[in-house]
Order: structure tokens, then sequence, then C-alpha cells
């Protein structure tokens, strides 16, 4: 049986990158609320020398309360779902309750490619610009001296830092609600995901779709059904420091129509679509805002050597086309640019960069990362929610 | 020769506790034989089954959180193994003594975590993918028979 509402402290370190207010989310005007945050591409906060990077700031509040903190250089991706905040970056007097089952608090573990997060998860009230999800369970990365199961841990090592993650949190802004979903939520879990620990003891714990660590858009209000990434073009050498939006809804609101978008549909298991290039069909294709590059394969162009191994170094920039193939079968022709990557990192400031490519390591996929975003509306529509291109999962660019 | 073992899913749900109460100590497989293939499937749980291709055996694990493992034995080796899944398998179990140096190898740029490759003299490790879609690979450099293509070398 789950019960809320124990409140347990962190033993934090309060950390530069928030600050703590008594101003709690506005009650919320009835209506248009404010539904764009900043979506912001720098060098990221204090260790993390980041580049093509995505951040926003959040307010999280202790649910209920007025008591907030809000925090800036969280990563925004489309290619996860969930708030997960490292947890050296959180005011402890936040006191945020831990989601707990019977005695036992829930802990997650939430896998990258090379790197896992490890901590308890924590229910928050959620705050982006104008938009609240109330009571939405997060993750808190790190904030635990409960060593991570081998189970999920073994893909890699702990990224519960600030310098390992590159941003202070990370929201999942996917196609996804719940970040495991039904394979969490039976019985046995067909995921790794969630734990409950008991001292240093962890066992797989089945916990409901509604006490995952949840896309925050999906429990706002009102702007639910997906979220617009906009950016600025900019100039093909890089850019210092870049402003777009992050707009949440999608055509709820005269600022995030679909307008001349074209809308691929996914595959609901994976995220995957069909990207044409070179002949070859790569059908596990994705875009992926926290990815940083456009990566695919093409073994004509000329590679970087040494500490950029596997970046793309043309002798002059290319200009190359693709086609984009959603399981609704749209074909969208989509250009872009390769640059020589030793040209674009030899600037000591310059963070983002439209151009730059990276071998695919295998074959069958072309990651559509963030040098894809600039100079584009890039849309991502939650499953099975309404949206006047229909309903999610699906991009539309 | 087809080989094929069943757990059932109690089993598997049993399985997947022992693992997270106790880090395995069965020998991995990766440069290991066809011993360790079996000590693999023990201790990730699935299915095992076997395709013959010319001069090699593929094992194919098909492990309980819907994750696919493809194991290549050429004599007595285990010289590469591919991977995908909704999540990631037991890399410290299926890369075995590659598995540490494979996360203690240094990063070269940013804090990306959607893509990772690790490239020695002797063997190599690709992986990329975001939670929900994960495609991976390694091989031995030195033990690939004759003929074998990497682009073969895929379990998606």
């Amino acid at each position: 049986m789950l019960t809320r509402g124990l409140t347990v402290s962190f033993l934090l370190l309060a950390a530069c990158g928030g600050q703590k207010s008594e101003n709690g989310p506005d009650a919320g005007d009835a209506g248009v609320v404010n539904n764009t945050a900043p979506l912001l591409v720098d060098i990221g906060p204090p260790e993390a020398d980041a580049y093509n990077t995505a951040y926003t700031t959040v307010t999280i509040c202790r649910p209920g309360t007025n008591v907030c903190q809000t925090i800036d250089h969280i990563q925004v991706d489309t290619g996860s779902s969930g708030l997960r905040i490292i947890s050296t970056v959180l005011d402890p007097s936040l006191m945020l309750p831990q989601e707990m089952q019977g005695s036992s608090p829930v802990f997650e573990c939430y896998q990258y490619v090379d790197s896992f997060n490890w901590g308890p998860v924590a229910t928050a009230d959620v705050q982006f610009a104008g938009e609240t999800a109330a009571a939405l369970p997060i993750h808190i990365a790190g904030g635990t001296t409960t060593a991570a199961p081998s189970d999920c841990s073994s893909v890699g090592s702990e990224g519960d830092t600030v310098a390992s993650l590159g941003a202070n949190g990370i929201v999942g802004v996917d196609q996804e609600t719940a970040d495991c979903g039904s394979d969490c939520a039976s019985t046995p879990p067909a995921s790794p995901d969630y734990y409950t620990c008991t001292g240093a003891t962890c066992t797989p714990a089945v916990v409901a779709i509604e006490d995952q660590v949840t896309n925050p858009v999906s429990r706002f209000a009102q702007d639910n059904n997906g979220v617009v990434l906009q950016l600025p073009a900019i100039d093909p050498s890089g850019a210092v420091t870049v402003t777009g939006s992050l707009i949440f809804g999608i055509g709820t609101q005269s600022n995030n129509g679909l307008g001349e978008a074209q809308i691929l549909t996914i595959d609901d298991v994976n995220g995957y679509f069909t990207t044409v290039f070179n002949g070859q069909m790569l059908t596990s294709s994705y875009i992926d805002s926290g990815t940083d590059s456009y990566d695919f394969p093409d073994s004509t162009i000329t590679q970087c050597t040494d500490d950029l191994e596997g970046f793309y170094c043309p002798a002059s920039t290319l200009s190359l086309t693709a086609t984009n193939v959603g399981m609704n079968q749209v074909s969208v022709m989509t250009t872009f640019s390769i640059a020589n990557t030793n040209t674009l990192f030899s600037s000591a400031t310059d963070t983002a960069f439209n151009d730059l490519g990276t071998t695919a390591l295998m074959p069958g996929y072309f990651g559509w990362g963030l040098s894809f975003f600039f100079g584009r509306s890039v849309f991502t529509a939650i499953t099975n929610a309404n949206t006047p291109g229909g309903p999610g999962p699906y991009f539309a660019y | 020769m087809m080989s094929t073992r069943c757990l059932s899913p109690a089993l598997a749900w049993l399985g997947a506790l022992a693992l997270c109460m106790a880090a395995p100590s069965a020998p991995a497989s990766l440069g290991g034989n066809a011993a360790s293939i079996a000590s693999d499937s023990t201790a990730l749980g699935g299915t095992h089954t076997i395709e013959r291709a010319a001069g090699w055996e593929v094992h194919v694990l098909r492990l309980p959180f819907g994750v696919v493992v493809r194991e290549y034995l050429h004599g007595e080796t285990v010289f590469a193994v591919a991977w995908s899944g909704r999540t990631l398998p037991n890399l410290r179990q299926l890369l075995g003594t590659y598995f540490e140096p494979y996360v203690e190898s240094p990063r070269a740029h940013g804090a990306h975590h959607h893509r990772r490759e690790v490239t020695t003299p002797d063997w190599v490790v690709q992986s990329v993918g975001h939670h929900g879609g994960f495609l991976g690979r390694a091989w031995l450099r030195n033990a690939l028979p004759a003929g074998f293509d990497l682009e073969t070398l895929r379990a998606w």
C-alpha cells in the first residue's frame, strides 16, 4: 500500500544554482496562463562545461505550501520523461515528502547509455512559467547512502553530480507520461527501475503508473498535450549563448499552433521513426534534444582524430539531405549542414552549433540531436493526447 | 542443433531479486566460452536459442525486461556481443573483464549520455540510445573470424 506524507529531510548541502523563496506558484488565473519558459543554450552550471545543451528553469515547492526553490540550468530532454534534480542543488529546508510504500521509501534507478541516476522518489509542486504540476513524483538523483542495486547499476557509472549530468537537473518532455509505465506497474515488474529499500537492502518494487516519475507537462491543468522547443537560427560558426522558448501545449494558445509543421508519428515502444539517407533505411531513428549532434552513418565524410575521434571533420562544410518517414508514412525532406568540428571547437566561448556531426556508432539509426533544433519549432505530442494534428505520439517540425 | 531453455516468469522474477541482492559472480561472456554463455543465461534469466552461421554460432538470449542479447561464439571464444531493448542488460555480466576499463575510460567531450564509445587496440564497446530504446555492441578486434562482417553485429 502506498502512503504519502511522511516527510524525510534529505541530508543535503545547499548549493549554487538555486534560490529559496517564499513565493509559491500563483493560484492560477482562470483562462490563459503563461505557457512559455526560457530555453537557453550556454556553457551550463559551474563544472558542466557544456555545449549543445538546452536548459530551462523550474520552481519546485513542498506540495501545498509556499516553500519553494527556483533552479536554473535544468536540461530539456525530448528523449526521456520526468523531472530529475541533482540532490546537492536542493535546499534541505524544502523537505520534500518522499514517496513511500508502507514504511519503505521508493527509489528509482534511471539508466542512460553510460551511466545512471539513483535516488529517492519525492513529490513536489512543479512550476514552469505559469504552468503547475501539483504533487508530481520527481526523482532526487543522489541524496542517499543506499547503494544502487547491481541489476540497474551494472551499466556504467553513477551520474548523480552536476558535473556528470552537465546540468542541475533534467526534465524529460518526450511523448511518454510516466517514465516506465505498465512495465513497472505489473507484478512482477518487467523493468528494473523502481525499488523499495529497507536499510541497505533494496528489492524491485511494483509502482502504479500515477506514482512513477512523470513528465510534468502531462500533469498541467492546461497546455498538457505536448511541448514546442523553439530555438532561433544561429551563425554556422557557432554562438556563445542562444535564447529561445520552451512552449507548453500544441494548438492550445496563439503561440503554439502547428502551422506548416509536418507530423511524423513514431513507434510507441521505442519512439523510433525511419530516416532514409544515402539509400540507407535507418529504422531506429529519433529526434532528441539530449543528444548533441547529427549522429548518423556516412563513411565518405572525413572523421576527426585524437580527442575528437567520432566527430566529423570535412575539409569544407557539407550540405546534406535526408528524408524522415513517420509510422504514418508522412515523408519530410530535411536538409542539414555538417562543419569541421575542429574548427567549431576552436572557439573558446561558443557553446551552440547547428552543424555538428558525429559518426553513428552502429548501423541502423540517425539521431537528430540539438544541432537540428536551431532555426526550428520542434513539437513533441504526448501519447494519446489530443492535438489539432491528431493524437500523439508524434514529432512535428 | 537448436537448444531452447525457458524460465517461467516467476523464476525470472526470483532471478531479478537475486541479482538485486548480490552481484553476479559467474564468469562473463565477452572473451568467455560456451560455458560462460550458459552462466550469462542463468544469471540474466530469459530464454536461450542458438543460430548457426558459417563458421560461428549466435546465441540469442531473450531477457525478462524485453532485452535481446546476441553472443557470437567462434571455436571456444565469445568474440562479440550485441544488445537492444527498453533497458540495458547487465553490462558488468556481459562485458566481464572489459566492463571496468569501459566505465573508467575518460570521456572526450561534454556530458551527453546518449552515446558512448571506447576503442582500444584490442576491443571496442559502442552504446547509443535513450531510456526506452538502447542499442549496443562490443567485440574483440583480434578474435573476429574470417568473413565476419561488423555490419551484421547487431541485436536490432
